[in-house]
């Protein structure tokens, strides 16, 4: 996750990309890219196309058999995964209390050509964990020891901070809305020996709270490790062998665990990691810092247990891990942040499609990616994870357009016609520019977030497109406003939506088209992608373009035995003005070394790299103040022509420009919380 | 077909060339389905769930080939290929045992108007699967006793195609893409049915050079398709189109078939829109061409399943017959191959084996239509696909797409566990033998052989001994990897292809063949400082050094005026270095002209008729006067170096630039830079 934060910078950094802003630590959640999928421009056009001279046109949605599902699978998976460079995948279904499908594709292993064996390969299941860390909170609440309204700080031996006097509840830690900052420090460690005990985490790590409790989604693996120690600290036991006893115990799930490293008895059947099939680069055991909110490793089957027992009032095989009541609670909308959008249940988000109630969650480390789905009205469920992160992230796509592909097999579904509203080109250009997910890190590495904003663009036609939703080959979609301030996928079947404050100014937009877990506000001014985008070339054009002429001048000048007439003092502050400037180009190339290399590399403890950055911030602002003087007084008092003083002008303006970015991306604020 | 050249053209320049392309625009892009092959690990392990719930999971097995379990698995696999690659639409048809057995349209015929594909309705162009028509009309006409396979192709013109290598061209060598002439590029496709000419004006005016002696060196040729087309026309008496609709069409009831641009009224109403991605905004209009027997035909999937079992059944359907058993059979038997053991061609049909079946076919490509063609022989069964857009390039193409779709449809029907094949010992040193770039056979020897000199493949060494083929990728673009399993016989790593090299006597490599891909041409090397690696290190040098010369020469002078010096020359001095300065920049001009050109060319929807004529005249010209600049450039480094003025800064920067100057003069006659060939 580290490192998808800083491809994203890179990215960013490098091409001038329209920021197609991943927000940065999603190893825990999914990527919003990722769920955007859908077959909009290419329906199967099946029914309307059986011709004469074959025997079926097949127009009505086949049954979902054991077979049906095999072969659609069979047919699907392998092509999926060879086109997205994935190693390994296994698929499950469960339906009406059963297993109705499990199969593995693919090599847990190239290298040894072991394949993956549905109820024997492991898979980590990264955040797709957190339902087991919800189960055992839903657990206690039905004890009576947990009260989802009552604040948290009751059942911590540590105090979280008040924001705007709202009390931090239980409630707003299972539906993604405790307002912490994100957090990417201590989440991954190299070995499992760094591992912290929960306790010293929670304490450790603890992020700033950047919105009030309950107003705004934005997804946080801190919360729920923060869950985790509280079922700890209520149970008495630790929270691993709490799992144990209570939730795979009584589900017989004896291929999973939360345990890092794990337990001699697993070792054998852990599959492989890979970045993807073709590159064979092995990712080693990850050792997740934050193990509530993403350790735990399972099978394809064992994951049907969990699966059936949540679509089945609690119960699997005899055993109960939750009451019915519970589970109902468990499975109620709770919040949303726009009316008639995919919000949260307990723990479990919303994906409702094709006319169906469907919760589910997905998970992502570096190397697996899996996904839970629940089709609570059909008592279907569908688990899936893969091995490999593939060609440029693909296992994001593939995993969401097997989801829907399932569905638009089983369940054929005909969105209800929506008209395109009167006139909707001011709106597009009302809601045009650009955004950063609320999932973001404000503290230690803000600049990291300011570079991954999304972009929305105005089409001619009124339509719109979202850098971030886009289709399984990359496209943009495209977006037609059917109501206010709410856009339909064109040939498609969700919707976007932007929200208002109450003067008409946009605060964010949300989309079914991603998963409910953060909304995207917009931002303006300066700070604006495309500001930073122009103002950032023109910024470092200018420091390089005056590095170039101060030696080159120096050249020239000597081969030609001619000085400049430059007093003592002046002499001096031109001198640290040119420092500045190289002050200035060192604080950027060190941001982009962090963000590239470091990131890749240090897996997590960026402390001193990031204390060595902020000295090197505050010598900037030094050199930049130093830049800002030297430019007033050599265009007051010269020396030096008109070409000589619009220079000037141009490098005092790139050192008010460097002051305020140092101050407002926090290049010098001393934070190590991140 | 030939805007795929251009595309891959320009792909080419802008990458730094694995050059899958260029040279096959009428034929398929080779993509294996795996990397890791599913089929052996798709069935493995289904499940023996021995601790889970009560499991019921289909047996593992080959699925039998139903109508039920084809509409399960192409409407599984077809939507997400389309999607994923950016297609608009595509068809697929099944034959089996002399039945149309499945026949399914996908996605849309067009997007704007969201038309879906209709199967037995929509009509699709296929390209060069057309010739597959024209070569049954050449069949027909050899039983009818008025072609001779092996007499030269003469006998049968009214023009004549000039001796060469003192060996006539045959019918046989054109169906076995074998006549050996240079690829054609000009006047191939025109821009309306109205500036089409009469065939024998075609093939007399772009006549492409002879580059192979006939019968010996496989190079896809649409001019010999073409030249065949015509031999049908002159000995038949009949024009080609309406042949094709009387003793093909006709007897086999394809009333939703034509090879007339545009196609008559009745059918225009059905034809698909051309796209280059569905989600993109350029349509591809009605493509006109030029060498039509050669590619222009217009159909549907439900018309070429009739195609397809007549071909199988022995030339028979519904009772008409439009080919004897005995010319079935002499068209579906290999008559050459450029390496043992690799495929090569049947009569008109190139061979196709895989997963242990014998099979030949034939695919098509235009800019946005790609068809595909495959007959199971042993099997009685024929596959055919057709697709509406380009796709996404660079490995989600429809050609990319449709050659993954008949292998997965392969092994799903027919799984097949190739041998496992041990590392040859000489592998390390055989492997740094191979090593190195190569390029097509089908090629150019005009100024546009620049574009096939971008487009080399390397075959590279790995530590390991195994090689990679930078053209031989795997469906999500990876390289694949080759191991040596006989005397320079690689067989795919973890796949089933395999690519072999032949040697010349004195040992050196002639060419290298792999039924990865199709065999309509052979790689052979290339040596020297011709080689896309020196290429790409010179041109970079060379155009770095003359801008720098120029910015030196610029800003000296700005330098020297503004501190009001000057440079102590003599008045000869100072003119040999001005001519050696517009020489600078005449060879720079080069570069941007034919760099111009060839984006011109790589524009997907650029023609390239003879008005392109007069910018070659152009580059050519400019040419013979940055080769005049070279001289100048040379002669006043030589004068510089010995004589002055100038430090050893001065000195050296002029014998750099000498250097250059060499090179540049050098390449553009090695190149055919000033060739004044206006054949391409």
């Amino acid at each position: 996750m580290f490192k998808r934060l800083m491809a994203t910078a890179v990215a960013l950094l490098l091409t001038t990309g329209a920021a197609t802003a991943a927000p940065a630590s999603q190893a825990f959640a999914q990527k919003p890219g990722s769920s955007a999928a859908v077959p909009a421009a290419v329906p199967t056009v099946a029914s309307t196309a059986a011709p004469a001279t074959t025997t079926e046109g097949a127009t009505t949605a086949p049954a979902m058999t054991a077979q049906d599902v095999q072969t659609f699978f069979d047919s699907l998976v392998p092509y999926a995964m060879h086109r997205g460079d994935i190693a390994g995948g296994v698929i499950v279904v469960v339906k009406d209390g059963k297993v109705l499908f499990a199969k593995g594709y693919g090599y847990a292993d190239i290298a040894k050509r072991i394949p993956v064996i549905a109820d024997q390969t492991l898979f980590r299941i990264g955040s797709v964990s957190k339902t087991f860390t919800w189960t055992a909170v839903m657990q206690l609440v039905g004890e009576g020891k947990i009260d989802l309204n009552a604040d948290v700080n009751k059942y911590l031996d540590f105090k979280i901070p008040e924001k705007n006097g709202d009390p931090l509840t239980m409630r707003d830690l299972l539906t993604q809305t405790p307002g912490f900052e994100d957090t990417v420090r201590d989440e991954f460690v190299s070995t499992p020996h760094q591992l912290l005990p929960l306790g010293e985490y929670v304490k450790k790590d603890l992020p700033t709270q950047i919105f009030p409790p309950g107003e705004i989604v934005a997804y946080s693996n801190y919360g729920a490790t923060l869950a985790g120690y509280i079922v700890q600290r209520l149970s008495g036991e630790p929270f691993d062998q709490y799992i144990e006893d209570h939730i795979y115990k009584p589900l017989g799930m004896d291929h999973s665990t939360f345990r890092q490293p794990l337990p001699a008895a697993l070792v054998p059947d852990m599959s492989v990691g890979y970045q993807s099939a073709s590159d064979k680069k092995t990712i080693p055991f990850e050792s997740v810092g934050i193990a509530p909110a993403g350790s735990m490793t399972s099978s394809g089957t064992d994951m049907a247990r969990f699966m059936i027992a949540q679509l089945d009032n609690g119960q699997y095989d005899g055993a109960s891990i939750l009451s019915p009541a519970t589970i109902a609670l468990m499975h109620t909308p709770h919040s949303k942040m726009a009316p008639g959008m995919n919000g949260y249940d307990l723990g479990f988000y919303q994906e409702n499609r094709n006319g169906l109630t469907i919760i589910g969650h997905a998970g992502d480390t570096n190397a697996f990616h899996s996904d839970l789905h629940l089709m609570l009205d059909k008592h279907i469920g569908l688990f899936v994870s893969f091995n490999s992160a593939g060609k440029a992230g693909e296992v994001e796509k593939v995993r969401t357009v097997l989801f829907r592909d399932f569905l638009d097999r089983y369940f054929r579904y005909t969105p209800p016609q929506e008209q395109t509203v009167a006139n909707p080109k001011p709106d597009a250009a009302q809601v045009a520019g650009w955004y950063m997910g609320s999932r973001r890190i404000v503290s230690g590495l803000r600049l990291a977030y300011a570079l991954t904003q999304t972009g929305v663009t105005a089409n001619p036609d009124g339509t719109i497109q979202f850098a971030e939703l886009t289709d399984l080959s990359g496209t943009p979609k495209t977006w037609r406003e059917v109501g206010p301030l709410t856009y339909l996928e064109v040939g498609g079947q969700t919707h976007t939506k932007f929200v208002t404050d109450k003067n008409g100014h946009i605060r964010y937009w949300i989309s079914d088209d991603f998963l409910p877990v953060e909304v995207f506000q917009p931002v303006h001014g300066l700070q604006s992608f495309g500001m930073l985008k122009s103002l950032g070339i023109a910024f470092i054009v200018a420091l390089l373009l005056a590095l170039v002429i101060w030696i080159g001048g120096a050249i020239v000048r000597r081969r030609m035995r001619t000085k400049l007439v430059l007093t003592r003092s002046q002499f001096w502050l031109r001198l640290a003005s040119r420092v500045g400037v190289i002050l200035q180009l060192l604080l950027l190339i060190g941001w982009v070394w962090l963000f590239t290399y470091v990131f890749a590399t240090a897996n997590g403890k960026l402390n001193g790299y990031l204390m060595a950055l902020y000295v090197l911030g505050v010598l900037a602002a030094i050199g930049a103040l130093a830049m800002l003087v030297e430019a007033v007084l050599r265009i007051v008092r010269g020396p030096g022509g008109w070409l000589v003083r619009i220079g000037e002008v141009v490098l005092g303006l790139c050192a008010l420009y460097a002051l305020w970015g140092i101050v407002v991306y926090g290049l010098a604020n001393f934070s190590f919380i991140y | 077909m030939f805007a795929r050249l251009i595309v891959a053209g320009l792909a080419l320049f802008l990458m730094n060339g694995s050059f899958a392309s260029a040279s096959q625009p009428l034929t398929s892009h080779p993509a294996r389905i795996a990397a890791l092959n599913p089929a052996p690990v798709s069935s493995t392990p289904t499940l023996p769930v021995t601790n889970a719930v009560s499991v019921t999971v289909a047996p593992t097995g080959v699925a039998a080939m139903t109508t039920q379990d084809l509409r399960s698995f192409f409407d599984a696999l077809v939507p997400y290929m389309l999607k994923r690659n950016d297609i608009a639409g595509g068809v697929v048809a099944v034959v089996k045992d002399g039945h149309l057995i499945f026949v399914q349209g996908y996605g849309y015929a067009d997007v704007a108007k969201r038309t879906p594909v209709i199967a037995d309705q929509t009509l699709f162009r296929v390209g060069s699967t057309s010739k597959l028509f024209d070569w049954t009309a050449v069949m027909q006409q050899v039983a009818a006793g008025k072609i001779d396979l092996d007499r030269d192709v003469n006998d049968y013109l009214d023009f004549k195609i000039a001796e060469k290598f003192g060996k006539p061209i045959t019918m046989r060598d054109l169906m076995t893409m074998t006549p050996g002439f240079a690829e054609t590029i000009k006047n191939l496709l025109v821009a309306t049915p109205n500036q089409l000419i009469p065939l024998r004006q075609y093939l007399i005016d772009d006549m492409p050079p002879r580059i192979f002696p006939p019968g010996e060196v496989v190079a896809y040729s649409n001019y010999g398709a073409t030249l065949a087309g015509y031999i049908v026309q002159r000995v038949s008496g009949e024009p080609f189109n309406n042949y094709v609709q009387d003793h093909i069409f006709k007897p086999l009831g394809m009333t939703h078939s034509t090879f007339e641009q545009p196609p008559p009224t009745a059918l225009r109403g059905d034809l698909a829109t051309g796209y280059i991605t569905a989600t993109g905004t350029t349509i591809v209009p009605f493509e006109t061409i030029q060498a039509w027997p050669a590619g222009s035909m217009t159909t549907s999937a439900t018309d070429m399943a009739k195609f397809m079992i007549a071909q199988l059944d022995n030339g028979q359907y519904n009772g008409a017959s439009i080919l004897s058993p005995t010319m079935i059979k002499l068209m579906h038997t290999p008559q050459s191959r450029m390496a043992p053991g690799i495929n090569g061609y049947d009569l008109g049909f190139y061979q196709e084996n895989r997963n242990g079946l014998r099979i030949i076919g034939h695919a098509g490509d235009l800019v946005a239509f790609h068809a595909d063609l495959h007959l199971l022989l042993d099997k009685n069964v024929g596959l055919f696909m057709a697709f509406n857009s380009a796709g996404k390039a660079p490995n989600g193409t429809s050609e990319a797409v449709r050659t993954d779709l008949f292998r997965t449809f392969l092994d799903r029907y027919f799984p097949y566990k190739p041998l496992a094949q041990t590392a040859l010992a000489t592998a390390k040193s055989d492997a740094a033998r191979v090593a190195g770039w190569y390029w097509s056979s089908r090629r150019e020897e005009s100024g546009f052989r620049l574009l096939f000199m971008l487009g080399q493949t390397q075959v590279a060494a790995q530590p390991d001994g195994q090689i990679t083929v930078s053209m031989l990728k795997d469906p999500s673009g990876a390289l694949k990897h080759w191991r040596e399993v006989g005397p320079l016989i690689y067989s795919e790593v973890n796949g089933q292809g395999h690519l072999r090299f032949v040697a010349n006597r004195d040992g050196s490599i002639r060419w290298w063949v792999s039924d990865d891909f199709i065999p309509v041409m052979v790689m052979q090397p290339v040596r020297g400082l011709e080689q896309h690696g020196w290429f790409v290190l010179l041109i970079g040098i060379a155009i770095a050094v003359l801008v720098l010369t120029l910015l030196v020469w610029i800003g000296g002078a700005i330098v020297r005026r503004r501190f009001d010096r000057a440079l102590a020359f003599s008045p000869k001095q100072s003119s040999l270095r001005l001519a050696s300065r517009i020489g600078v920049i005449l060879q720079l001009a080069v570069v941007v002209g034919w760099l111009l050109m060839l984006a011109a060319f790589s524009k997907p929807l650029a023609l390239f008729h003879s008005d392109f004529d007069g910018r070659m005249m152009v580059l050519y010209v400019l040419g013979v006067l940055a080769i005049l600049g070279g001289l100048a450039i040379i002669a006043e480094v030589v004068w510089r170096v010995a004589r002055g003025p100038g430090g050893w800064m001065v000195r050296i920067g002029e014998l750099v630039l000498g250097l250059v100057a060499l090179y540049g003069t050098w390449a553009i006659f090695a190149f055919r830079l000033a060739n004044f060939n206006f054949t391409y």
